[in-house]
């Protein structure tokens, strides 16, 4: 779900400092069903953190952490900071108010960063300045480094998991087996029409996802992270 | 009739339900992604109003001369108040002036003028047009495109359109 529609943001999405926010509005209040679209990608992105931490809550109470699945733990564990790195990217595009502040804290946070903070944070903005080259590093990010490196960790981590092969529960009756077609699929099948369903639901119940007025950075506006980097930010305080 | 001891029978169901929930799953993307990249399909551009190109007393009687059509233009989420638009060949008539788009018909290049062989000419594809837009030889399936043109107060005004290329009739674009 998170690719076709991110395909489709990507067919409409201009990411330059002066017509990303008019082009997320064109999508939004122009195109058909534009808004079910960017609202499913924006609640999908959710569902991915929230799935991510339930899979990682599942993996550490099977005790799936411990040797010889280790490694692939820490692929995993790789791969929730990937998961998180969407949300951190996408954030900004619409160059609305919430993001353009969130990511103005986010960027000052990595510019805290003794010796090399300054020169990560000017990279990672593209300059001195907020603007366009901020937009565009941080489109590449989330449109083609993230998704390519999520893909590779994704392949190895699956390779990993079926050469340890799944970590039974305590006291599972090892003699029975089960087939992956149609009985694990149907379950999966059923997980993923559950998220998709709540998503298309807040989707369709918020009329998409909110967009703030246009990043103005004369403003006074209290930035505030997503509820995932909610616990970030009450360390700042 | 299956017996609940028959594997078979069971897995059938169960392949079956799974199959209608991912196809049920891939409507829930389909559908909006069908209507959101159709969108094009149903905009309307709206209609265009008269440009000022030149005064009539600055053009010689049956010398074609070309403007640049200059106006405010709505592109998507981009609005410009003066855009270059594209351009029109004015040709005066006694006190009148006709007006032809500079877009050849055929496959939209911008057409010169030979004045040594008073004729229009695509560089492209090598269509050619008599100085009153018929097509005389080359690709184009029609003329050139005569547009709506009159004087207000010593000056032409055109009224700037797109047509479909290609056709052997003018069909407006985007109306």
């Amino acid at each position: 779900m998170q690719i076709v529609t991110g395909v489709l943001l990507m067919t409409v999405y201009s990411p330059s400092a002066q017509t990303a926010w008019a082009s997320v509005y064109y999508i939004d209040h122009r195109l058909t069903l534009g808004w079910l679209v960017r609202g499913l990608h924006h609640y999908g992105s959710q569902a991915m953190i929230v799935t991510v931490a339930l899979h990682l809550v599942q993996v550490t109470t099977y005790g799936a952490h411990r040797a010889p699945r280790e490694f692939n733990y820490w692929v995993g564990l790789a791969l929730l900071g990937l998961v998180m790195g969407f949300g951190l990217t996408g954030y900004l595009l619409p160059w609305d108010q919430k993001g353009y502040w969130a990511t103005r804290v986010a960027t000052n946070i990595a510019g805290t960063v003794p010796l090399v903070g300054g020169a990560v944070q000017r990279l990672m903005v593209g300059g001195a300045e907020y603007g366009h080259l901020t937009l565009t590093r941080f489109y590449a990010l989330h449109v083609a480094v993230l998704p390519a490196s999520v893909a590779l960790l994704v392949v190895a981590h699956i390779y990993l998991f079926r050469r340890h092969h799944v970590t039974p529960p305590a006291h599972a009756d090892l003699s029975r087996k089960g087939l992956f077609y149609p009985d694990q699929a149907l379950r999966d099948s059923v997980a993923i029409a559950l998220a998709v369903g709540v998503c298309f639901a807040l989707a369709f119940y918020t009329h998409g996802a909110s967009l703030d007025a246009p990043a103005d950075p004369s403003s006074d506006y209290p930035a505030r992270p997503e509820w995932y980097f909610l616990f970030l930010f009450q360390l700042l305080k | 009739m299956e017996s609940r001891s028959d594997p078979w029978g069971r897995r059938r169901f169960l392949a079956k339900v799974t199959i209608a929930l991912n196809a049920l799953l891939g409507a829930v993307v389909a559908v909006p992604a069908v209507g959101y990249l159709l969108s094009p399909l149903r905009r309307r551009r709206e209609a265009r109003r008269f440009v000022r190109l030149a005064r009539l007393n600055d053009l010689a009687d049956g010398e074609p001369r070309k403007f640049a059509v200059v106006g405010p233009e709505v592109d998507a989420w981009t609005r410009a108040p003066d855009r270059r638009l594209g351009a029109v060949w004015l040709v005066r008539r006694g006190d009148g002036v006709v007006a032809y788009t500079a877009t050849c018909p055929h496959l939209g290049c911008s057409v010169d003028y030979r004045a040594e062989a008073c004729r229009f000419a695509c560089p492209c594809h090598a269509s050619f047009f008599a100085i009153d837009g018929r097509r005389l030889a080359g690709p184009s399936p029609r003329g050139m495109d005569a547009l709506d043109a009159r004087e207000t107060d010593g000056w032409v005004e055109v009224r700037f359109e797109r047509f479909r290329q290609g056709t052997p009739t003018k069909i407006k674009v985007g109306l």
